[in-house]
């Protein structure tokens, strides 16, 4: 590590000597006795190496404690700030201090020491491979370029080293580089693998060849996979690849073939089927020479679910074959007791005449079982038959002839566990989540093995906000070491559909507790309760109660995104792993996968759930001064004694201590409740951290929520930029969302008034009209609420919803309207129309005659 | 919907994580999973049901009303999706013995983990999970044999393995579960020629490659 070489071992002092010893303590993982040496040396006189370990050890010893979570934990960096200011060009320090930012991780600041280390003249090669693999965690391809290449020119003698730099190439976008450099490789190693070394040669021959038709150069690549196929081992990869090569030379017919030899390997691919369809030729609107084909590719495979159901997706339903091959299907899984068989059909209910079909065909069939006697008809076939007709209703929308199946199937076998389930499904449906719940369990209670219905059991009770019983249920199956239950090992199996599932009924309970507390003091104000200490204590408990929610809301969102970040930084090791086993065609994959990680669909379900949040915490900063529920915090804070708070505060803690036991989510958990997310005077900068994360900017849900942001921020042109983006990807442009949300944009203009922005401000209302044909912002509310907004009788709650907030704006609030929605929601509609989470923004938010801001993004 | 068998990729991971997690009490952290895919990247399978209005349009279907629509935006975010398309309803998580000191140094496979969801069963998933797997194990590394662990209560898959796929049982591991369980060891040989998954179609048609698959001759 040490560039004074020269200064030899002889005349070493004492402290080189320590330190050298330190090091190899460190490297064995003794902390605490490295940092015994290293404070022996700094005792004395400076010695700036041995600032510089310390720092690192006491990050290691702290990790080990849970120190490390705690943001204002500065004391690592501390020592080598100080270590830098005694010797800023020592390679040792740079690289301790590399080794540090790595492991934190920050690896913008680990690459900058690697390269420093290396820049002053550190003699140590590894380091290049460490910087490579930082510049490639960072994406910054070309900087790992240049590191690769040292690895390469100092270690020729390693396959890894060649590969890691084709791969480097590659990510470059320097085919014929990465091409030159594999075949390099194989020019040297000709004639001199070992047996186990085929393997990844074979990986290496098959990565090379993908290249070349990354490249353009399709002929070639054809080509090569004739010269390589002997020697590779993975000829799904070979077929698959050549089936590709020739399609896009169009050589149709040799693709067909392959094809041919992919569905014999692998006749439950559906992707085959279509492809050997598209290689013959064949147009989908061609029925006949398609049922031909299938009948064929039937008779071949006649184990294989796509040649039975792909013709029932293609053929008419007043098809005579369309039934004929419907009833083979449906009856033969019928008779088989197959659960799953209307989830495999639900994909022909968007066509009504084939819905016909299916109807007739069960209910004949039903009838048929009927009139055999009872001796011929297996009873399980029958059961089989009626679930599926109640959940045939139930698609439909007929509940009560779903009820009538279901209790029917339940009467022939009351301990059937897919009947239980079914029967809450249609419970849920009618809102009754409690109930629901309820049903679930006795399902579990009939088979305590199985951790699937453990796991729906669990499900229901979250959704019925009942997190106890949750809680209580999941344990059956984790591991609960010490813990009162299995929410930390939940944690640490990254079991993400608990872990949602939870902060969104965190979410609707806090919104439920908020609500109540805010009816309760409007009460007190309105009628003059005199608020005696009795009552402030109590109004005290629910403020405290909201703000618990509000904190394990946010704590538990945040566990799916700290998740994500886990999965983000898994990536590490497999940079250096993977050109070491020789998988990199895996291995570029895996890059490709974590480039998209922040764009998930659940990674961003939790940033919708926290920005509900943030903004709401928000609008109680900007609103505080006007909010009930200040005004009685206020009251409560400046009213009791020093003493009672105390007092209080003893008997709170006690409560609290014994509630996190069964909440804490990490080993050292520093912030149980989460209250670091909702003491912040800057929600808005938190929700801006979060949302810079994701990649992906074109989604509605982006623009929306970026829209928002930018509101509040009072950056109009931005602003306006996101609503004239979501008007090109909305579904449907009619919607009463857009128009409610340029009249919220028109609303921040004018309240705005800082004389700064005036330039700007004219030209956001210039363009809003160029781009919004009719739309104009100096025209009242009113006009533009008859102009814009027209509600059907078919529209559903979400058109409903941004109507009714529109008419707020405009100072109209529509009463009939919310009454409709409110009528809507009894009905039933739950799930049908929408979320759990949106559905309780809505119900709040008529509630509350409008009154209380709601976001729904 | 059909099911779909196919090779797992990276990107099929999470949901893999999530069907485990639902569905057996042996559970990994992610990283696991992607040690799995990135050293062994053929010895890895999924089930999944596939939505078909991603291939073609059903021309009678009618314009996606705004339910369905909002059904299908939901079902994004539901974990056990793999992506837009398929939602993952079993895997098979397979690998090649790589302990540095083994007890037996033939070049061998194993299973990790195996699960087919509940609501799934009954369609023989399981069993060609597994015999893609094996044939892959056996094409690519050159396993001889394959092993793997089952608990002695689990009738339904000690029947899969011992009956259909003619594994043996070497010998009851005592305790081998969290839960104290008792696990049958078992074993099964690979043989490539064998193992070619089509086989176990039963069919007296097989594709020669040549005939033209659109003519009426009957075969």
């Amino acid at each position: 590590m040490s560039r004074r070489r020269t200064a030899g071992t002889l005349f070493q002092s004492k402290e080189d000597t320590n330190f050298k010893e330190a090091l190899k303590l460190y490297e064995s993982k003794q902390y605490k006795k490295a940092l015994k040496l290293v404070d022996t040396n700094l005792k004395k006189k400076s010695h700036p190496q041995s600032l510089a370990l310390k720092g690192l050890l006491l990050y290691h010893i702290h990790a080990a404690n849970g120190k490390n979570e705690d943001p204002d934990n500065l004391e690592p960096k501390s020592y080598f700030q100080k270590a830098l200011k005694e010797d800023a060009s020592n390679p040792v320090i740079n690289h301790i201090i590399a080794i540090f930012y790595r492991a934190l991780p920050d690896y913008t600041e680990a690459a900058k020491y690697y390269k420093l280390a290396l820049d002053n003249g550190s003699e140590n090669r590894n380091i290049w491979k460490d910087l490579a693999v930082s510049e490639i965690q960072l994406r910054k391809y070309k900087n790992a370029l240049a590191a690769r290449l040292q690895v390469l020119n100092y270690f020729q003698g390693y396959r890894a080293n060649w590969t890691g730099l084709a791969i480097t190439h590659h990510l470059n976008k320097n085919y014929d580089q990465a091409e030159k450099v594999l075949t390099g490789f194989e020019e040297l190693a000709e004639g001199k693998l070992s047996d186990p070394e085929f393997v990844e040669h074979s990986e290496c021959l098959l990565y090379k060849n993908k290249i070349i038709f990354e490249s353009g150069d399709v002929k070639k690549a054809l080509k090569n996979l004739k010269e390589i196929e002997k020697t590779v081992f993975d000829h799904l990869s070979v077929n698959e690849y050549r089936a590709t090569y020739q399609t896009a030379l169009g050589d149709h017919k040799a693709a067909s073939i392959t094809y041919r030899k992919l569905l014999q390997r692998n006749p439950d691919k559906t992707d085959y089927y279509y492809l050997l369809e598209a290689s013959l030729g064949i147009e989908q609107s061609n029925i006949t020479k398609r049922l031909k084909l299938y009948n064929k590719l039937e008779k071949f495979y006649p184990k294989s679910d796509p040649p039975k159901v792909i013709p029932l997706m293609f053929l008419k339903a007043d098809s005579k074959e369309f039934e004929d091959k419907l009833k083979n299907y449906l009856i033969s899984k019928l008779q088989r007791g197959v659960p799953s068989v209307f989830k495999t059909l639900k994909f022909l209910y968007k066509n009504p005449a084939k819905v016909q079909v299916i109807e007739k065909l069960v209910l004949e069939f039903l009838d048929d079982l009927a009139q055999k006697s009872k001796l011929d008809v297996d009873p399980t076939i029958t059961v089989w038959t009626l679930y599926l007709l109640s959940q045939h209703y139930m698609f439909l929308g007929d509940i009560s002839k779903a009820e009538e199946y279901i209790d029917k199937a339940m009467t022939h076998s009351p301990t059937l566990v897919e009947l239980i389930l079914f029967k809450a499904n249609i419970a849920k449906h009618k809102g009754q989540l409690v109930e629901a719940a309820d049903i679930v369990n006795s399902a579990r209670l009939l088979d305590l093995q199985d951790r699937f219905i453990n796991c729906k059991a669990t499900k229901y009770y979250l959704r019925a906000d009942n997190l106890e019983k949750a809680i209580e249920i999941a344990s059956l199956f984790t591991k609960n070491d010490d813990a009162v239950n299995g929410l930390k090992d939940l944690h640490l199996m990254q079991a993400n559909w608990y872990l949602i599932e939870e902060s969104e009924a965190y979410f609707r309970l806090f919104k439920k507790a908020k609500n109540a507390l805010i009816n309760h003091l409007n009460k007190i104000d309105s009628e003059n309760i005199e608020f005696t200490p009795e009552l402030s204590r109590e109004v005290k408990d629910e403020i405290d109660e909201v703000q618990k929610l509000k904190g394990l809301t946010l704590k538990r969102f945040n566990s799916v995104v700290k998740n994500y970040k886990e999965f983000e930084n898994d990536q590490l090791d497999f940079h250096g792993y993977c050109p070491r086993k020789g998988t990199p065609r895996a291995y570029i994959s895996m890059l490709n996968w974590a480039d998209g990680l922040f764009n998930q669909p659940l990674f961003m379900r939790a940033v919708k759930g926290m920005s509900e949040v943030y903004l709401s915490i928000n609008d109680d900063i900007v609103n505080r001064e006007a909010s009930i529920i200040y005004k009685y915090s206020e009251i409560i804070a400046s009213s009791a004694s020093k003493k009672s708070k105390n007092k209080n505060k003893n008997k709170t803690n006690k409560r609290r201590e014994q509630e996190a036991s069964k909440i804490i989510a990490y080993d050292h958990d520093l912030d149980v409740f989460g209250e670091q997310f909702v003491n912040t005077d800057e929600p808005i900068e938190k929700l801006n951290e979060l949302f810079s994360l994701t990649t992906d900017k074109t989604s509605v849900f982006y623009l929306k929520l970026s829209f928002l942001i930018y509101i509040i921020q009072g950056k109009f042109i931005l602003a306006f930029q996101s609503l004239k983006n979501a008007k090109d990807i909305l579904v449907d442009p009619s919607q009463a969302i857009l128009p409610y949300y340029l009249m919220k944009l028109v609303e921040s203009l004018k309240n705005n008034t800082d004389p700064k922005l005036e330039a700007i401000k004219s030209m956001v209302v210039k363009s809003i009209s160029s781009v919004f044909k009719d739309f104009n912002a100096d025209e009242s509310f009113d006009v533009i609420l008859t102009k814009f907004f027209k509600l059907s009788e078919a529209d559903g709650l979400e058109n409903h919803y941004f109507y009714l907030k529109s008419t707020k704006l405009a100072g109209k609030y529509d009463e009939a309207v919310a009454t409709k929605i409110l009528e809507l929601i009894n009905k039933g509609k739950i799930d049908r129309d929408l979320n759990l989470d949106e559905l309780v923004i809505l119900k709040d938010y008529v509630e509350a005659n409008g009154s209380e801001d709601c976001y729904w993004i | 919907m059909t099911i779909t068998i196919r090779q797992a990729t990276i990107y099929d991971l999470q949901a893999i994580q999530n069907a485990n997690l639902h569905n057996l009490p042996e559970n990994y952290m992610l990283k696991y999973y992607m040690y799995h895919i990135l050293s062994w990247p053929q010895a890895s399978y999924v089930a999944t049901t596939t939505d078909l209005s991603t291939y073609e349009h059903d021309e009678e279907a009618q314009t996606v009303d705004k339910y369905s629509q909002k059904k299908i935006d939901e079902s994004k975010t539901d974990p056990s999706y793999a992506n837009p398309k398929e939602k993952v309803v079993g895997y098979i998580l397979g690998k090649m013995e790589d302990d540095p000191n083994p007890e037996d140094k033939t070049p061998h496979g194993h299973v990790t983990s195996i699960s087919v969801i509940r609501t799934y069963r009954r369609m023989g998933i399981a069993e060609k999970l597994m015999r893609q797997s094996l044939y892959s194990l056996c094409e690519c590394y050159g396993a001889k044999y394959v092993s793997l662990h089952v608990r002695v209560s689990n009738r339904a898959a000690l029947h899969l393995y011992r009956d259909t796929l003619q594994f043996t049982v070497l010998k009851i591991e005592k305790s081998y579960y969290a839960d104290k369980e008792d696990a049958y060891s078992m074993k099964k040989e690979l043989v490539l020629e064998e193992l070619v998954p089509s086989l176990f179609q039963k069919s007296e048609f097989v594709d020669d490659f040549e005939k033209d698959l659109l003519s009426d001759e009957e075969d």
